[in-house]
């Protein structure tokens, strides 16, 4: 029994992605001084909380079957509502509601269009991307905010035991999803709308309330994080976000979160994260020439989805 | 009775003459890459400030996003209206070249300013500054910044922008003079501010040695600038680079940044208009020349082979001169 369970973790994809890092971890203490050092492993906890926080709703859209590309655009859309009632003088409470309703909204009219509409999520969140940039080209006229008061700015750098506050609020949340989504209905109804969006309706699974549910997380979450990015950098600019959809999606899918739907777990996206962020740190104190840190990160994601794919044949023949 | 009449006849004669005077009034249109951004505003304030002195109409219209095609739109119209001189900062260079055929063919003086393009079209280029010389001048602050000795890095922006990287390949040629100082990486961050912060601080880490970093476009010199405080590492790596006042004013006052390089877009707006007024009253500029233009800071200086029109050396904003640029 306790064998089958062992076995079963490590066939779980997640394993592939601890090992790896750990793996990673191992050379980059072997081979740069600097990397086990704790100004250098704070960093990448801070550089890692806005992805992190994000690829929790991501993660639930993509169970579903679905995307959400708006997602940096959202996380710029919050920065720039955040920013400009922080500059404004609000308090710190008001700002973290209207970043947190920013993206809520953005979410549940992505999720309203995908659900009730039934446009593609791809065409909804694509054209809602282009409308958040322009909106917050408008908003902001060309300038950048700048002169974030510093009090909001302990979320983005400040520290407890060691640990930056962001990651702090990161574990938190990631907490309570991953509880969410094993254990209460509508977290295992999300896996159902993925796996089997038919049989989920038969068995009286209310899909677009799941569907508008997921979206609607994944902007709030979004919103967040763009609180987030705007007490670490204290800046706020046109392209606030831009590619950030990117990166929050490869942790998911590096994650072992099936493109297809119904399969995924947040920690693994947690991982998928920290996969990427530490090979990028490393490829800098190695110094490996910018140019073909790309190259290097591209390989090792490709490499390690094949690792899996290989022992998953392995095993079944 | 005649009286009246004389009177009528001066008022009318004025009148008229006044109209004719107007009628002569050059009209000298001006087509930034977009309007509603800090540094094109500048460049309008610039080119107003000349018309008034220069006693010109000056036009100022562009699109509201980075958009070529409501470019060529705006210059369409111009032609329509008939404005004496076009001016424009294009956003393609090369999709910009058959409007701007067009407006030659209807005898309007063609020009760029800011950003070249339509190179065997338009009759000048109104330069900002030489690309080595703003190469230059990044390594000579970065070296006094560093007291000419230590390591550094450099943290540029998209590994393709062609400006970005000729300046680097400059920045480099006169690292030569600097035998003390050692360039540890190139790195890229993206147009992105919070990228810029997140790869500088990795850099920190790599290198504990490092003295100083060159920012080299608008957001990642305020990006790294913002790393080496968060890192409590102000006083020790000292940042310079190219970005706008507005941005900058916070590290230069903290004293992070010594001093970083840019040109006054104000002056190139109004060098702009002052170089379309001084062509269409049929004057020709001279190779290798330094004009004297009252109302701006520098000496532009002309280069026949390219056809243009250089506005100077790139300026250098420190403590005691930013506070006048706050509005770029």
């Amino acid at each position: 029994m306790t064998n089958t369970g062992f076995r079963k973790v490590l066939r779980r994809r997640e394993f592939t992605v601890l090992g790896l890092i750990v793996l990673l971890v191992v050379l980059f203490s072997l081979t740069t001084e600097r990397f086990m050092s704790v100004s250098n492993l704070s960093n990448l906890l801070l550089q890692l909380a806005g992805t992190a926080i994000s690829a929790i709703g991501m993660t639930m859209v993509i169970i579903t079957g679905g995307i959400d590309v708006s997602v940096g655009s959202t996380l710029g859309m919050a920065s720039v509502v955040a920013g400009k009632l922080l500059v404004g003088g609000y308090s710190p409470f008001l700002v973290l509601l209207s970043a947190l309703g920013t993206g809520l909204v953005i979410g549940l009219f992505n999720g309203t269009l995908i659900a009730f509409g039934n446009v593609p999520p791809i065409i909804v969140t694509l054209g809602m991307m282009s409308i958040l940039r322009s909106l917050m080209y408008q908003l902001l006229g060309g300038r950048w905010i700048s002169g974030i008061p510093p009090a909001i700015r302990v979320i983005g750098l400040g520290k407890w035991l060691g640990v930056p506050i962001s990651m702090w609020i990161t574990v938190v949340l990631i907490a309570f999803f991953t509880y969410f989504l094993s254990s209460r209905p509508l977290g295992r109804a999300i896996y159902a709308v993925g796996n089997n969006p038919e049989a989920a309706r038969v068995s009286g699974i209310d899909l677009r309330r799941t569907t508008l549910f997921v979206y609607a997380v994944l902007g709030a979450l979004a919103g967040f994080a763009g609180l987030v990015y705007v007490a670490r950098t204290g800046i706020v600019q046109t392209n606030t976000g831009s590619g950030f959809e990117l990166e929050v999606i490869a942790a998911v899918v590096l994650g072992g979160t099936s493109i297809l739907g119904g399969r995924g777990t947040i920690i693994g996206s947690l991982l998928g994260a920290f996969l990427v962020g530490i090979i990028k740190n490393g490829m800098v104190l190695l110094n490996v020439p910018a140019l073909s840190e790309g190259l290097v990160v591209g390989v090792l994601i490709i490499l390690s989805v094949m690792i899996d794919v290989i022992r998953a044949r392995g095993e079944r023949s | 009775m005649k009286r009246f009449a004389v009177v009528l006849f001066v008022v009318l004669a004025v009148l008229l003459l006044s109209v004719v005077m107007a009628e002569a009034k050059y009209r000298i249109a001006f087509v930034p890459k977009l309007i509603g951004i800090p540094y094109f505003n500048a460049m309008e304030e610039g080119g107003k400030k000349a018309a008034q002195d220069l006693d010109v109409e000056f036009i100022y219209t562009g699109p509201v996003t980075a958009d070529v095609a409501k470019q060529i739109e705006i210059i369409d119209n111009l032609i329509t209206q008939g404005v004496d001189a076009i001016a424009v900062a294009p956003n393609d260079p090369a999709a910009i070249t058959p409007v701007l055929k067009k407006a030659k063919e209807k005898g309007i003086l063609v020009m760029t300013s800011d950003t070249d393009g339509a190179q065997d079209v338009r009759d000048l280029f109104v330069n900002q500054a030489l690309q080595n010389e703003i190469g230059y001048t990044v390594m000579d602050e970065l070296a006094k910044a560093m007291n000419y000795e230590g390591e550094f890095a450099i943290v540029s922006c998209g590994p393709t922008a062609w400006n970005l990287n000729i300046w680097i390949a400059y920045e480099l040629e006169r690292l030569a003079q600097y035998p003390k100082m050692k360039l540890v990486t190139i790195r890229y961050a993206e147009e992105d501010v919070q990228m810029a912060i997140n790869v500088m601080l990795d850099l920190i880490n790599a290198f504990p040695n490092l003295k100083g970093v060159i920012g080299q476009c608008s957001t990642s010199a305020p990006g790294v600038a913002e790393a080496i405080e968060q890192a409590g590492k102000s006083g020790q790596i000292v940042a310079t680079g190219l970005s706008v006042p507005s941005m900058m004013a916070k590290y230069v006052k903290s004293g992070t940044v010594k001093s970083f390089v840019l040109w006054n877009p104000i002056d190139l707006g109004y060098l702009t208009v002052w170089a379309a007024k001084y062509l269409l009253d049929g004057n020709q500029f001279e190779d290798g020349k330094e004009y004297e233009v009252p109302g701006i800071e520098t000496k532009p200086k002309y280069i026949a082979k390219d056809k243009m029109l250089v506005l100077g050396p790139p300026k250098v904003f420190d403590a005691s001169n930013i506070d006048q640029y706050m509005f770029f």
